[in-house]
């Protein structure tokens, strides 16, 4: 993940998680893999959310 | 005219005084004397200011103007004295939120007076602040008007907002109180939301104010910061002279602008055109940080609710799953089972089918086999015996045919003995008879029995002559025969026409 991640960035991918599972296109042993995915992104928006600049490269260093 | 009267009362006033020479204080005393008199009430005149400017001792002084097409038509001091100014700028102010200043039209209650070192002037007595107020509505939607004709009214508004608020611009000024309000209250909130501010300090009311933001603007946007939005806060306090955020020009940048506007100016009564230009307009600098809050807790609570859906969409997967998986369980032993069960059926019943026609088979195949024996027998037998003649036939054949070619040969030798006899005594007669004859020949050869016949040889020199060719006349021939030679001479030599083969 070269991109730098983003609110937009990340929501859009949520979104898009959310309707992959809605409409059943994510088989049950990708499943764990794309909730994992989501509930690292919602991470990642929680915590800038409250964090510093420094802190903020620090949670993008994690996930990128 | 007023100069003609002037002349008309000092040529007057010429006529009883012996010299033609006056003093100017005299003269200008007499001018006053009759501006006094001439222009003794008030009057109300439409000006713009051209200048103003407050001296100490606080009276106001103001240069006003008509001008055309931006052309001067007239032009004249006025004076604000410091006694009726306080109530008089007082009254405009609160009427119409804006500071007397230069460029704004006025409507004035004026008296004219002339003083003779200071010369014409107005004294102003009122200004009608409602005046003003149209005016200034007036100039308000003429901008109003050309900046809808340039679509920049909504054009700030196209930006779209990112998802939570974080890296804010604010230009204001340090010390503002509506600075300390927004700061305080953002940071203060009960989310623990974080923001990153950088305050781009500018100048926000007075004439000062639009070229000072402009600065400003022009700042944050070559700032290496990419910026979620811009915020405008005034200073706070007195709500006067905010006609900066009516200007043309700076509302129209502020439109421009890379970022969303959002303005927290703080209007009383009605909204400016800043605001009506900016992407989100707010009345203080409280309520844009209660906003800019609101904003982030909004995309926080859709990701709270994007967590719900996925959890409960991921559960309800899962337990699908676990049930699909248990049916299938089922249905697979059952199936099995059945399976099994047909299979077996199917089994026993190929069995007997398999063992019936196998008899029936070889039932048919030994019934064939016994037939065909029969008839090779049969066969067999007629082919012995036809072969048995046969062979009888053959050896009858061969006794005859031997005895036959024996007779033959016999035959035959018999023949051959008595030719091969009587073919020898035939030769031996043949060849006697040949031997005589052979002598006779031998004989008949010689020269001499040939000369004896009447054959003769012609000889010259010696040689044997055949031929008439080359012959000369003068040669000798000497000519052969059986009896003696003869000696001849040549008379004539004739050649045959064709020689004769002999």
């Amino acid at each position: 993940m070269s991109k730098k991640l983003t609110y937009s960035i990340a929501l859009e991918e949520l979104e898009n998680i959310i309707q992959e599972i809605e409409n059943e296109e994510i088989s049950i042993d990708d499943l764990s893999i794309k909730v994992k995915r989501a509930s690292t992104l919602l991470k990642f928006c929680k915590e800038k959310l409250r964090s510093t600049e420094d802190d903020i490269n620090t949670i993008l260093g994690e996930i990128e | 005219m007023i100069f003609q009267s002037v002349n008309s009362v000092f040529l007057l006033k010429n006529k009883a005084i012996e010299e033609s020479i006056y003093r100017l204080s005299d003269l200008l005393d007499e001018l006053q004397m009759v501006v006094r008199s001439t222009f003794d009430r008030s009057y109300w005149v439409i000006a713009e200011i051209v200048s103003i400017s407050e001296a100490k001792n606080g009276h106001l002084y103001l240069e006003i103007a008509e001008k055309e097409n931006d052309f001067l038509q007239a032009k004249i001091r006025a004076n604000l004295w410091s006694n009726a100014k306080r109530r008089i700028l007082s009254e405009f102010e609160h009427t119409t939120n804006q500071t007397l200043k230069k460029g704004m039209k006025v409507l004035l209650n004026v008296t004219i007076d002339f003083h003779t070192v200071f010369g014409m002037s107005l004294n102003i007595l009122d200004i009608d602040p409602n005046f003003s107020l149209g005016e200034i509505e007036r100039q308000k939607q003429a901008t109003l008007l050309k900046l809808e004709e340039e679509g920049l009214i909504d054009f700030n508004k196209q930006h779209v907002l990112t998802q939570a608020i974080q890296k804010i611009a604010i230009i204001s000024s340090k010390t503002a109180a509506g600075y300390q309000d927004f700061i305080k209250q953002l940071s203060e909130n009960t989310h623990n939301y974080t923001f990153q501010t950088t305050l781009f300090q500018a100048t926000m009311q007075g004439e000062k104010a639009s070229p000072s933001i402009i600065q400003a603007l022009e700042k944050v946007e070559e700032s290496s910061i990419d910026f979620d939005i811009i915020i405008l806060i005034r200073g706070g306090g007195s709500t006067l002279d905010l006609s900066c955020f009516d200007e043309y020009q700076l509302v129209a940048r502020l439109a421009q602008s890379l970022y969303p506007i959002f303005t927290g100016i703080g209007h009383e009564r009605d909204i400016s055109i800043a605001d009506k230009v900016a992407h989100t307009y707010l009345k203080t600098p409280t309520a844009v940080a209660d906003f800019i809050i609101t904003h982030n807790r909004h995309f926080e609570d859709t990701l709270n609710s994007i967590a719900e859906i996925i959890n409960q969409y991921a559960f309800s997967l899962v337990d699908n799953h676990k049930e699909q998986l248990s049916d299938l369980g089922k249905n697979l032993s059952y199936s099995a089972q059945q399976k099994m069960h047909e299979s077996s059926q199917e089994l026993i019943q190929n069995g007997y089918n398999y063992q019936h026609a196998a008899k029936t088979r070889l039932t048919k195949a030994n019934f064939r086999l016994e037939k065909i024996t029969l008839i090779l027998k049969h066969d067999l037998n007629i082919r012995l015996r036809q072969i048995d003649q046969d062979l009888d036939l053959t050896f009858k054949n061969i006794i005859k045919e031997s005895k036959e070619l024996l007779q033959h040969n016999k035959n035959k030798t018999e023949q051959n003995a008595k030719y091969l006899t009587q073919h020898s005594l035939n030769s031996l007669q043949t060849n006697s008879l040949t031997v005589e004859q052979i002598e006779q020949l031998i004989n008949l050869a010689n020269p001499k029995q040939i000369l004896k016949k009447g054959f003769s040889i012609t000889r010259l020199n010696g040689k044997l002559l055949r031929s008439v060719k080359n012959i000369d006349n003068k040669y000798i021939l000497s000519t052969e025969l059986h009896d003696g030679i003869l000696e001849s001479k040549i008379t004539n030599t004739e050649e045959n026409e064709q020689e004769t083969d002999l």
